[in-house]
């Protein structure tokens, strides 16, 4: 018996449009073991989604393999997968995503019908159960609109635990929450994580939910990586800087205000802007023009 | 079931509207079936009941079968009797009348009830029963006394009205906007000018005798005249009928294409509002039959609910058809529910509304589960 929860190995994922090839993520490997709280932490467009969708079964990788609970769902076929993702894998998302004609319970019931392997009654008595553990006894007929958005993110949360799944991902369970409803739900995550012993895997981009996890990924430029990355915004101002010699942009620059000085004062000859509207634009371009020269003689 | 019925209850409106849509295409479909199959049963009666035997005879013109014909027809083997008929068009007064000259022994063949008065009793005689309709619109009764001209010429004569009753011969009446004049056999002779002639005969056969045989028969006997089987009659009425029928259900197949036009929509737009939620289903181990199945049951539900209440408006609208249709005095169709055409309309209007969603059911099922996340 397998003692991980996910496996990615070498998982890349390209898309391709017309004229290129996007890598979004490239040669990916991550192993989350069972009962684990891995954090994959990353700013936008980092791929952090992208990785998510993979591991889900909800995309196919490019390249390389992805095992969920001891199965490997690379290469299984729609109705396979389908099945796998009722049974095996459960999803909070951002949004909560309940759908909006069913009651709370009836939302938690929806994936246990799914599988196909529970009856009506089962299923009623599975989601009366989840309910109850998230906190959320008595609200069982309650539609998503009659919820809070920390009551709903509870829903997600009991409607993704109902079917036991080996792994539980969730995509910025609080992004849409205040502060106190996030705080809530990360409690509910922390201590189903470790009173159920439930796998669940979060991306976010919030550092705070970093202090729940039992292990710390960070995702930057489609790579993963354990340690956070030692790049900062300043050495990125720094690579750019490098890249250009010195004042070059700032001729450049200076080049462009003289010709649109020119074309301000080509308008003001001929009438389309107004004299004291020309006049306070003028003084502003002139300072502007200074000071570039005052830098480049430096 | 409780994602459909929500999503429905949902949108009261639109759902209303697909429904009144498909009972509208259901309504016309059943209720032109039925004044259908009511007017067939009235046509066949009425020819039926008038011609009192299995083979008509007609002359090559209006009034020129002789009644001496008739006496060699009567004559064949296989001939049991012969009535004589006059029917053509005259005028009261200003107004266009079918004149129909019958023995007083063949009146119970065109009259179905005496409203006042009574029938003739003689060949002959300045007597004349006036049907129903046409008293209504003359304002006559009884002992009135009516001018009665024939289609060319410019003779008149004078008859007596001895009853008012409902003539059952109305099928002749397509296209007429008159009534019926029932004058004694040798006076309708008179008033043409033609004694001696009358414009048809119904021939009645011997039991066990095949009519085809007589049909031929009197063909040799009497070259150029027109004869027919009775059922043949039937068939050309039933042909004229076929063809108005094909003209009307056109308009229902219009009706029918509203209500799929307009399930096809609500199905889409419903497909559309729901699309993260499919991705959710789909995220959360729905299978595509799964998804495909909840639009379906809402087109189906749309289709069930449409077609019974379309089958309730048809047969409301087919008792309002009947009474304009008996209204005009020529027919008078029963209601006659056929389960096998109700069954037609509900079965054609819940397979039509499942046959419409395929379109929106298949964009549904192409929704990739990816996509709740692309949402987010």
């Amino acid at each position: 018996m397998s003692e991980d929860a996910l496996v990615l190995r070498d998982v890349w994922k390209i898309y391709k449009t017309a004229t290129e090839e996007i890598p979004v993520l490239k040669g990916i490997n991550l192993t989350v073991r069972q009962g684990e709280l891995a954090i994959i932490m990353g700013p936008s467009g980092s791929g952090k989604s992208t990785l998510l969708s993979i591991a889900g079964g909800l995309e196919n990788p490019s390249r390389g393999n992805v095992i969920v609970g001891g199965v490997d769902i690379t290469n299984l076929s729609e109705d396979e997968l389908t099945k796998i993702r009722a049974r095996k894998i459960g999803f909070v998302f951002q949004s909560f995503n309940l759908i909006r004609n069913l009651t709370a319970l009836e939302n938690v019931m929806m994936p246990l019908i799914f599988t196909g392997i529970y009856s009506w009654k089962q299923a009623r008595e599975i989601a009366q159960k989840m309910l109850e553990i998230v906190g959320l006894k008595g609200h069982e007929e309650k539609f998503p609109r009659q919820l809070s958005g920390g009551q709903q993110q509870r829903v997600a949360i009991a409607r993704a635990l109902a079917p036991s799944p080996d792994i539980i991902l969730m995509d910025e369970p609080t992004g849409s929450l205040d502060v106190d409803s996030a705080s809530r739900v990360l409690s509910l995550v922390k201590w189903l994580n470790e009173a159920f012993g439930q796998t669940i895997v979060i991306v976010t981009h919030n550092p705070e939910i970093a202090e729940l996890a039992s292990r710390t990924f960070y995702i930057r430029g489609g790579q993963i990586f354990e340690q956070p990355p030692t790049a900062t915004l300043a050495d990125k101002v720094k690579e750019v800087k490098a890249s250009t010699r010195k004042g070059e942009l700032e001729k450049l620059q200076l080049e462009l205000l003289k010709i649109k000085l020119d074309a301000l004062e080509s308008a003001a000859r001929e009438g389309k802007i107004r004299p004291e509207i020309l006049d306070a634009e003028l003084k502003s371009l002139e300072a502007r023009i200074a000071r570039l020269e005052k830098f480049i003689e430096k | 079931m409780k994602f459909v019925e929500r999503d429905i209850l949902f949108k009261k409106l639109i759902a209303v509207l697909t429904i009144l849509a498909i009972a509208s295409g259901v309504a016309t479909f059943v209720s032109l079936r039925i004044l259908s199959i009511g007017s067939r049963t009235a046509a066949m009666n009425i020819v039926q009941q008038v011609l009192p035997g299995e083979v008509v005879v007609y002359g090559q013109g209006l009034y020129d079968v002789s009644e001496d014909v008739l006496a060699d027809i009567k004559r064949l083997p296989g001939v049991k009797d012969v009535t004589p008929a006059i029917l053509v068009t005259g005028y009261v007064g200003r107004n266009a009348v079918f004149l129909l000259g019958v023995r007083p022994e063949d009146i119970g063949n065109v009259v179905s009830k005496f409203e006042s008065g009574q029938a003739f009793t003689s060949l002959s005689g300045p007597y004349a029963i006036a049907d129903i309709g046409l008293a209504k619109k003359l304002g006559l009764k009884v002992g009135d006394k009516v001018t009665v001209k024939p289609p060319y010429g410019t003779s008149f004569r004078q008859y007596e009205i001895i009853g008012i009753a409902e003539v059952t011969m109305k099928i002749e009446e397509i296209g007429a906007a008159g009534g019926y004049l029932i004058l004694p056999l040798r006076e309708a002779q008179n008033l043409l000018g033609r004694p001696g002639y009358v414009s048809m005969a119904v021939v009645k056969v011997e039991d066990g005798v095949d009519p085809n045989e007589v049909k031929s028969l009197i063909s040799v006997v009497f070259p150029g005249s027109r004869v027919m089987l009775r059922e043949e009659v039937i068939g050309i009425v039933f042909k004229v009928m076929s063809l108005i029928e094909g003209l009307l259900l056109s308009t229902t197949m219009v009706g029918l294409a509203v209500a799929v036009f307009g399930t096809t929509s609500t199905i889409t737009s419903t497909v559309r509002e729901h699309q993260r939620e499919i991705a959710i289903m789909r995220a959360g181990g729905s299978s595509r039959r799964d998804i495909a199945l909840i639009f379906m049951l809402e087109a189906l539900v749309y289709g069930v609910a449409g077609g019974l209440l379309g089958i309730v408006f048809g047969i409301m609208g087919a008792q309002v058809g009947i009474e304009i249709v008996a209204s005009y005095g020529f027919l008078n169709p029963p209601l006659i529910l056929e389960p096998q055409s109700l069954l037609l309309s509900f079965a054609l209007a819940s397979i039509l509304s499942v046959l419409s969603s395929i379109y929106p059911v298949w964009r549904a099922t192409s929704i990739r589960p990816v996509e709740v996340l692309k949402s987010e």
